[in-house]
C-alpha cells in the first residue's frame, strides 16, 4: 500500500469510528467495550513495535501498564491536572522504568531478554502490591468521579489512542528506522557491523513501547474508576498482549488490531461461560498459531489472497 | 556468628536442589538451543504426579523418582516429536519455540487446574517434620534428602555426558551439529533424546519441589527464573558451573533476609541477573550464555 | 602515500588462547594488503578487532589517528572502517535492495542522503546484482551472497574495506569475476585488506602481503617475497592439519 493510499484509508477509518456511535444504534455496552477493545489494540501495537519488529518478546509488559495506571491515577489523584496529562505523564513514568530495565535486558537476545522479563514483571508486581502507600495495596485505588471521562466518553479517547499507535506503527515499519529494527530482529551483530546501533535503537523502542503500554494503563484506571495491583500488573495482562499480537500477525504493521478484536470476542463471549478454560484455550491457540500460521490472521488472510489471485511469475 | 553458619548450611542444601532445577533448562538450551518455556509447568506437573502417586498409591514421593523420570522423559520425547520438531531452526525458530512452549505451559497450568482446582497441595510424608542437626542449626530429614538426591542425580548425569558414548555425541552435537552429521551421528535423535532428559530432569525438580513446597498450578514460574539466573550466572559448560551458579544464587537468596522484607527475597534472583549482565555480560564462570 | 590504518600490538586472547598476539601492521591511501596464515592463524579475529566487533586485550587499532578499535562496531563503521563476514550473514527476510539500504541508511554518521534507493541501485548495478534487487537473499547462489555481503559493506561508503575469504568457495570463472571487482573498489578509492587462501587471487591483487600463523605477524612483504618465504612455507606445509593448504 502506498503512502497515500494508508493514509487515506486511516483517516476514512478514523472519522467512520468517530462518528458511528452517533449515528449507529449502539447499545451502551458494546459501545463501552469497542472503548475499551481501542485500548486493547493500542496496547498490543505497541507490544508488537518491541515483540514484532525486533523481535524481542516481553513477557513483562503488565509492568509498564501498571505503572502508568498507578502514575495516572496517583496524579489525578493529588493533583488538579487534566485527566489526558495524568495518563500522558504515566505514560512517560512507564517509558522510563521500562528503560531502566531494558537498558541492560536487552543486550539479551530471544528467550534469554523474554525470559528476564517474567522476572521484570514478576518483581514489578511483588514490589506494587507491597508497597500499599503508593498502590493502595490488596485494597487499590478509587479515582475520584469529578474531573474523570464517563465509559462513554472513553470510547473516543480510546480511538486517539489507537490512531497514534497505528500511526506510529506504519511510521516505525516503513521509515529509515523500521530497516534498522528488522536487521537487529535478523542479526544484532550483522547490523552492528553495518553502522547499526543496536542498543539505541532497541532503547527507543521500548521507551516508545513503554510509554504507550503506560498511557493504556491510565486509560484503563479511567474506565474502570478502579485499580488495584493484582490486576494491573498480573500476568496475565502480559499474556493477553502476546495473545492479540501473535493472533493477528506477529511483526505485522495491523496485525495486532485484528488480533486484539478476535481476544476480547473470545474473552467476552466464550470465556464468560467457561472461565475456567481460558489459559487453555489461549495456550491451545499459541500452539496451533505457531504450528499452522506463524503470521496469524494476516498470514491467513495474505494466503487466502495468493489463492484467488495467482500471482504471474516473472521469468 | 551460629545464625551466620546454619543460614550458610541452609543455602548449600538450596542450591543442590536449584542446581537439579537448572539442569534440565540449561540442557536443552545447549543443545538445542531452544529454551524450554514449558520447563517450569513441567515441574508444576510432576509436583502433581508425585502427589498422586503419593496420596492414591502411598508411593513416598522419593520412591515414586524413577517413575517420575521414565513419565517425564516420554512426555518430553512426545512434546519434541509432536510439536518442536517441526520449527525452524535459527532466529525465526527461536521466536516461535518460545511462544510454542509457552503455549504448552498455559495448557498444562489449564490441565492441572481442572483436575486439582487452583487450591494448594502440600504432601505430608511421615518424616516431614523430623530434623537433624548440623553446625548447630536443626535441618529438616526432608531437605537434606532433597540435596542427597540432586547431588547424586548430577554427578550420575556428570557420568553420563563424559563416559559414555551417548554422552559424547550429546556434547558434540552442542558443539557443532553439522558436522556430527557428517560425522554419521543421528543429530535428529539426539534432539529427541535430549529434550526427553531434560524434560525427565524438569520432574524430577517437581517430585523435590513437591516434598519442599506448597504448590498449585501456578507453580512454577519462579522456578523457570531461577534455572535461568543460575545458567546465565553459571554457564551451560560444567556441572561446575551449574554448581556454582546455585550457590550464588542460594546464598543470595539466603542471606537476603537481612537486607529486604521476606516477600522481596523472589526478587533476589532477578536483582542479580542484572547487576551480572550490565558488569559481566558472559556470565560469572565458565562459558558464555551470551553473544 | 599516506598512511591510513595502523594497528599498534593488537592482542586479542580467548582465556589461555592467544587468537591474536602483539600484532603491529599498517594499511596505506589506495592499498590492498594481503592477509594469510592458516586456518586459526588469527586474521578473522584481527579483522573483529579492527571492525569493532570485539574488543581487543592489548593494542589498538587507529584509522587517520583515531581509535576504531574497543569501541561499539556502528563506531567503526562510522569512523570508515566496514567488514565482512567469512560465512555470509545476510539478512534473511529482508530483499537485496534492503540489505544494502541497511548498509546505506546506518553506515555514515550524518545520516540522511537524497535518494537512498538510486544510491543503493547504484551500488547493485556495480556489484552486479542489481537484476536481483527484490529477492530474498536465499534466492541467490552463494556468489550472489558473497556479492551481497560486499555490496552492503560498500553501501557503508568505507575508507577501508575489511574481506574474509570472499573468493574462497567460488568457482573459477565467478573468482575471476570477483577478483576484477575487488580491483575495482580499490580503484575507486576505498583501501582494502583482503583475507584469501586462493593464492592467485590474493597474489595477484595484492600490494602487500601479511603472514599470520598462531596469532603471530611471521612475514610480511611483496607477494613474490613471501611467497618465497621459508618460514611461510614451514606454517602451511610443516604442519599435520593439511587442509589448511587448499591454496
Ligand atoms: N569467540 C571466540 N571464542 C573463543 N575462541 C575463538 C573465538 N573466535 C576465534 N577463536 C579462536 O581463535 C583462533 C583464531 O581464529 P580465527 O581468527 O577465526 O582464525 P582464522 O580466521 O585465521 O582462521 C582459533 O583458534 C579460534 O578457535
Ligand atoms: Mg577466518
Amino acid at each position: 500500500m502506498s503512502r497515500v493510499r494508508f493514509l487515506l484509508a486511516f483517516a476514512a477509518a478514523l472519522a467512520a469510528l468517530w462518528v458511528a456511535p452517533l449515528v449507529l444504534p449502539i447499545g451502551d455496552y458494546t459501545h463501552n467495550i469497542v472503548g475499551l477493545t481501542f485500548m486493547f489494540m493500542a496496547a498490543a501495537l505497541a507490544w508488537n513495535w518491541l515483540g514484532g519488529y525486533v523481535g524481542q518478546i516481553s513477557f513483562g509488559h503488565a509492568a509498564m501498564f501498571g505503572v502508568g495506571g498507578f502514575v495516572a491515577a496517583r496524579i489525578m489523584l493529588s493533583s488538579g491536572l487534566p485527566f489526558s496529562v495524568a495518563w500522558l505523564l504515566g505514560g512517560l513514568a512507564a517509558g522510563l522504568f521500562g528503560l531502566l530495565w531494558g537498558h541492560p535486558t536487552l543486550r539479551l537476545r530471544g528467550p534469554y531478554f523474554s525470559i528476564a522479563t517474567i522476572g521484570v514483571g514478576e518483581a514489578t508486581r511483588l514490589v506494587a502490591t507491597y508497597w500499599s502507600d503508593f498502590t493502595g495495596g490488596s485494597s487499590g485505588l478509587s479515582l475520584p468521579l469529578a474531573g474523570n471521562p464517563t465509559k462513554y466518553q472513553l470510547y473516543w479517547y480510546g480511538l486517539y489512542l489507537l490512531g497514534g499507535a497505528v500511526l506510529i506503527s506504519y511510521g516505525l515499519a516503513r521509515s529509515r528506522i523500521g530497516l534498522g529494527l528488522s536487521a537487529i530482529k535478523e542479526d544484532v551483530e550483522a547490523a552492528g557491523d553495518l553502522g547499526v546501533n543496536p542498543t539505541l535503537y532497541q532503547d527507543i523502542v521500548l521507551f516508545l513501547s513503554g510509554t504507550m503500554v503506560g498511557v493504556c494503563g491510565g486509560f484503563y484506571a479511567s474506565y474502570q474508576a478502579f485499580i488495584d495491583p493484582q490486576d494491573m500488573f498480573s500476568f496475565d495482562r502480559s499474556i493477553g498482549l502476546i495473545l492479540m499480537a501473535v493472533i493477528g500477525g506477529i511483526g505485522t504493521v495491523l496485525g495486532p488490531v485484528w488480533g486484539a478484536i478476535v481476544f476480547v470476542i473470545i474473552q467476552e463471549f466464550l470465556l464468560a461461560n467457561y472461565s475456567e478454560l481460558y489459559l487453555g484455550l489461549y495456550g491451545a491457540l499459541l500452539i496451533l498459531i505457531i504450528l499452522f500460521e506463524p503470521l496469524g490472521l494476516t498470514g491467513l488472510v495474505r494466503r487466502l489472497h495468493r489463492l484467488a489471485i495467482p500471482v504471474r511469475r516473472a521469468t | 556468628m551460629g545464625e551466620v553458619v546454619v543460614l550458610a548450611v541452609s543455602a548449600v542444601l538450596l542450591a543442590g536442589f536449584y542446581a537439579a532445577m537448572a539442569y534440565g533448562l540449561g540442557l536443552i538450551y545447549g543443545v538445542l538451543r531452544i529454551v524450554n518455556l514449558a520447563h517450569g509447568g513441567i515441574i508444576m506437573a510432576s509436583a502433581y504426579v508425585t502427589w498422586q502417586l503419593f496420596d492414591r498409591f502411598a508411593i513416598d514421593p522419593f520412591l515414586a523418582i524413577p517413575i517420575v523420570l521414565v513419565v517425564f522423559f516420554a512426555i518430553g520425547v512426545g512434546i519434541y516429536l509432536g510439536l518442536v520438531r517441526f520449527l525452524p531452526r535459527g532466529p525465526a525458530g527461536a521466536v516461535q519455540s518460545l511462544l510454542l512452549l509457552f503455549g504448552v505451559w498455559l495448557v498444562i497450568r489449564n490441565v492441572a487446574y481442572l483436575l486439582f482446582t487452583g487450591n494448594e497441595q502440600v504432601i505430608h510424608t511421615g518424616y516431614a517434620t523430623s530434623s537433624v542437626r548440623i553446625l548447630g542449626g536443626s535441618f529438616s530429614a526432608t531437605r537434606l534428602a532433597v540435596f542427597a538426591v540432586a547431588t547424586v542425580a548430577l554427578f550420575t548425569l556428570h557420568l553420563l555426558l563424559t563416559r559414555t558414548y551417548l554422552g559424547k555425541a550429546i556434547r558434540a552435537v552442542a558443539q557443532n551439529p553439522d558436522s556430527c552429521t557428517l560425522a554419521g551421528i543421528n543429530v535428529e535423535r539426539i534432539y529427541v533424546f535430549t529434550f526427553g532428559l531434560g524434560t525427565a530432569l524438569a520432574g524430577l525438580a517437581g517430585t523435590l519441589a513437591s516434598t519442599l513446597f506448597a504448590f498449585n498450578p501456578s507453580f512454577g514460574a519462579s522456578e523457570l527464573l531461577k534455572s535461568f539466573v543460575i545458567i546465565v550466572l553459571g554457564g551451560l559448560g560444567s556441572i561446575v558451573g551449574i554448581a556454582l551458579g546455585a550457590l550464588v544464587l542460594a546464598f543470595a537468596e539466603v542471606f537476603a533476609v537481612y537486607a529486604v522484607p521476606p516477600y522481596l527475597t523472589t526478587a533476589v534472583g532477578f536483582v542479580l541477573l542484572v547487576v551480572v549482565l550490565v558488569l559481566r555480560p558472559g556470565g560469572l564462570f565458565g562459558q558464555r550464555v551470551l553473544r | 602515500m599516506s598512511t591510513l590504518l595502523v594497528g599498534e600490538s593488537v592482542s586479542r586472547h580467548f582465556g589461555g588462547l592467544r587468537a591474536v598476539d602483539e600484532i603491529d601492521f599498517h594499511l596505506d591511501e589506495g592499498e590492498i594488503l594481503g592477509l594469510i596464515g592458516p586456518n586459526g592463524a588469527g586474521k578473522t579475529t584481527l579483522f573483529s578487532v579492527a571492525a569493532g566487533s570485539i574488543r581487543p586485550t592489548a593494542g589498538r587499532v587507529l584509522l587517520d589517528g583515531k581509535p576504531v578499535s574497543g569501541r561499539r562496531a556502528h563506531r567503526s563503521v562510522h569512523l570508515g572502517v566496514c567488514r565482512t563476514h567469512q560465512i555470509v550473514r545476510p539478512f534473511a527476510r529482508l530483499t537485496v535492495l534492503e540489505n544494502v539500504l541497511v548498509g546505506h541508511h546506518y553506515g555514515r554518521p550524518g545520516g540522511v542522503r537524497r535518494d537512498p534507493r538510486a544510491a543503493a541501485m547504484e551500488i547493485l548495478e556495480f556489484i552486479g546484482l542489481a537484476d536481483r534487487a527484490d529477492r530474498l537473499p536465499g534466492q541467490l547462489t552463494l556468489a550472489g551472497r558473497k556479492r551481497l555481503e560486499v555490496a552492503r559493506a560498500l553501501a557503508t561508503g568505507p575508507r577501508v574495506l575489511l574481506l574474509d575469504e570472499v573468493v574462497a568457495g567460488l568457482n573459477p570463472v565467478e573468482a575471476t569475476r570477483f577478483v576484477e571487482l575487488i580491483r575495482q573498489i580499490r580503484d575507486r578509492g576505498t583501501a582494502i585488506i583482503m583475507i584469501e587462501h586462493v593464492m592467485h587471487a590474493l597474489m595477484s591483487l595484492s600490494d602487500r602481503v601479511v603472514v599470520l600463523d598462531h596469532g603471530r605477524k611471521i612475514a610480511e612483504g611483496l607477494p613474490a617475497e613471501v611467497a618465497n618465504d621459508p618460514l611461510v612455507i614451514e606454517a602451511y606445509l610443516g604442519r599435520d592439519d593439511q587442509e589448511d593448504t587448499d591454496a
